[in-house]
């Protein structure tokens, strides 16, 4: 049954991004990642109106239908499988089996995944729908200083795919409504397979599965772990946007810039919009990366503008925090004065303490002593090549900048905690909430170990658009590369 | 070819079975496997399962104690709110019987309510009481 209900969520996520992937995206913009994006946030979406939950799961498993027979009468002739993907995908999900029957067999024990995200999938499967009012009753106590609190603002995404499982389960209980997580594991996995990056999947699943520290995140149900590889994954499809866009001189064959790998910014985007469906962090990340990319030029305001299709994936999270609004829900910094508090915070010690706390965090710690490691290896091994490029590769100096203004953004927040004592907060949150910048510094690690390796972009003749015969595929793995 | 990893295959399993027969034959524990797994697996999939193992030991008794009394909010007592973990997990695990700012049903440790007057105590879990105070 398990794997059953997993195997369905995942079919109709799939089968119905596909269809909205149709609508939503040029050909060569899709991808199975963008699909599956695409089908959890339609799901989401859908909920948020306000529909049964059967309806909701109707109109998906209907939009699955529809892309299944568009596939199987017009497409049946392009329909290729792409064996080695395929194989290399089974092999990344068999070896996160033992993870995921770890994560499985334990029920539902985690402080914060308990009392925020799945109690409110449990309210939603137990409501039948989405409850707006019901939200409104989750208060907080003591008012205005978050203590017993269910933070009834926060992000549903969770809530909402594990009510669906239960939906689809027929009950609740403390295990299999955890199959939420599994499903958005497998779509980190299909979007680093996706880009090539195959064995960066299978190293941080094995590393979640064997290191203690991520295997606790993972276990725990907790969300910064998951938004972390959503923000490598971004950062990455960033990198192959990046290598599709490189000079002439280093491209084989002529290409527009402004079009080439206009797949990987929608990949990115996809991404990060899953990532602000989350949880907060989530959002923030996305701001700070799509900042840093328009800062370093990386991206261009009219690149933003013709990818404006993907903007649309962020929707879920959009009409929540609008939802949060119109039902004056509390919210994090709610009727604290947020100019007074940084002012009395910068005059305490907090304002020369909170930084230096982050940085020897175990993650900024290793995330750094990784970079430092793979920028020693890429110098050793190829020297002459990557002391020049080193400090002006453009995804080094994306990925670095990403990581520090994260680091900053997020000191800034503890500086405006809600809590009264500062460092409570620090201490029940800051290892984990590290983990996304050093998802930067891992990217960062991976731009500076394959300086001076990285193949010229193979970008096809024409405007860098696949040729209509091959079409049906997009192969996101090589920058720039079209079907073929 | 492809034989080659049939028979791969073949031999990985059979060694793995055969280590997981030499070891359940040698270890009490391991013996007890696939029985502890198959009872899980059993109660993976039974519905409200679980909770007795997800809660701390001192949320189950609060919880089973509102819904023996059948009632449908509750406050807390001042120092039960100020123990947040304990309160957070008994708001969420006793939904839908609803957390109130004001009330006469209290759930709170045993020295705030038992020596009131106006209370009468409905449930003692251990240092922990729910009391309905007032007239």
């Amino acid at each position: 049954m398990l794997i059953v209900v997993l195997s369905a969520l995942l079919a109709l996520a799939a089968g119905s991004g596909r269809l909205l992937s149709r609508l939503l995206f040029a050909r060569e913009q899709r991808s199975a990642f963008v699909a599956l994006v695409a089908g959890v946030s339609a799901l989401h979406l859908l909920t948020l109106t306000g529909l049964p939950l059967g309806v909701v799961l109707g109109i998906v498993l209907l939009l699955a239908v529809a892309e299944l027979v568009i596939v199987v009468v017009a497409e049946r002739d392009r329909l290729r499988i792409d064996r080695r993907r395929a194989a290399i995908m089974a092999v990344v999900l068999a070896v996160c089996l033992p993870l995921w029957t770890f994560f499985l067999v334990r029920p539902l024990w985690a402080y914060d995944a308990r009392n925020t995200w799945f109690f409110h999938g449990r309210i939603i499967f137990s409501s039948g729908h989405f409850p707006m009012g019901e939200w409104a009753k989750l208060f907080c106590l003591p008012a205005n200083k978050f203590s017993v609190c269910a933070h009834p603002d926060y992000p549903k995404f969770i809530g909402i795919v594990s009510a669906s499982v239960a939906y689809l389960l027929g009950y609740w209980n403390e295990y299999l409504p955890k199959l939420a997580i599994v499903v958005v594991h497998v779509i980190e996995l299909v979007g680093l397979v996706e880009l090539g990056w195959w064995p960066l999947a299978l190293g941080l699943t094995g590393v979640m599965t064997v290191v203690p520290l991520y295997r606790y995140h993972f276990d725990s149900a907790s969300l910064d772990i998951h938004v972390g590889a959503l923000t490598l994954v971004a950062l990455l499809a960033l990198f192959r946007l990046l290598e599709a866009r490189a000079p002439e001189r280093e491209r084989t064959s002529p290409t527009s810039p402004s079009s080439a790998g206009a797949q990987f910014g929608v990949f990115a985007l996809a991404a990060l919009a899953l990532a602000a469906q989350l949880k907060y962090e989530g959002r923030a990340i996305a701001l700070v990366l799509i900042t840093s990319a328009l800062l370093l030029r990386a991206v261009r305001l009219a690149d933003l503008w013709r990818w404006r299709s993907a903007l649309a994936l962020f929707l879920p999270a959009v009409v929540w925090l609008v939802q949060v609004r119109l039902l004056h829900l509390p919210t994090y910094f709610e009727s604290r004065g947020l100019v007074a508090v940084v002012r009395e915070r910068l005059h305490a010690e907090y304002a020369t303490l909170i930084i230096p706390y982050l940085l020897q965090q175990t993650p900024m710690v290793s995330g750094a002593v990784l970079f430092v490691g793979a920028a020693g290896v890429a110098l050793w091994l190829r020297r002459r090549t990557v002391l020049a490029r080193l400090p002006r590769d453009p995804r080094l100096r994306l990925a670095l900048l990403t990581a520090l203004a994260y680091t900053l953004l997020l000191s800034l927040v503890y500086l405006l905690s809600p809590y009264p004592k500062v460092y409570d907060h620090l201490h029940s949150s800051v290892d984990r909430v590290t983990l996304t910048s050093q998802a930067a510094l891992i990217a960062a690690a991976v731009a500076a170990f394959t300086l001076g390796t990285a193949p010229p972009p193979a970008v096809a003749p024409g405007d860098g658009r696949p040729s209509e015969a091959n079409t049906s595929r997009v192969d996101c793995s090589r920058p720039g590369s079209n079907p073929g | 070819m492809r034989s080659a990893w049939v028979v791969v295959g073949a031999v990985v399993l059979l060694l793995g079975a055969g280590v997981l027969l030499l070891a359940s034959r040698y270890s009490p524990r391991l013996g007890r496997l696939p029985t502890a797994a198959a009872a899980r697996w059993r109660e993976m999939h039974t519905p409200s399962a679980g909770l007795a193992r997800a809660l701390p030991p001192r949320v189950q008794p609060v919880v089973s104690a509102l819904r023996a009394a059948g009632l449908e909010r509750y406050r807390f007592t001042p120092r039960m709110e100020a123990t947040i973990e304990l309160a957070s997990f008994i708001v969420e695990a006793s939904w839908p019987i609803q957390l109130i700012r004001s009330g006469s049903d209290f759930v709170g440790y045993a020295d705030e309510l038992a020596s009131q007057p106006s209370c009468k105590v409905l449930a003692t879990m251990g240092e922990i009481v729910l009391a309905h105070c007032g007239p």
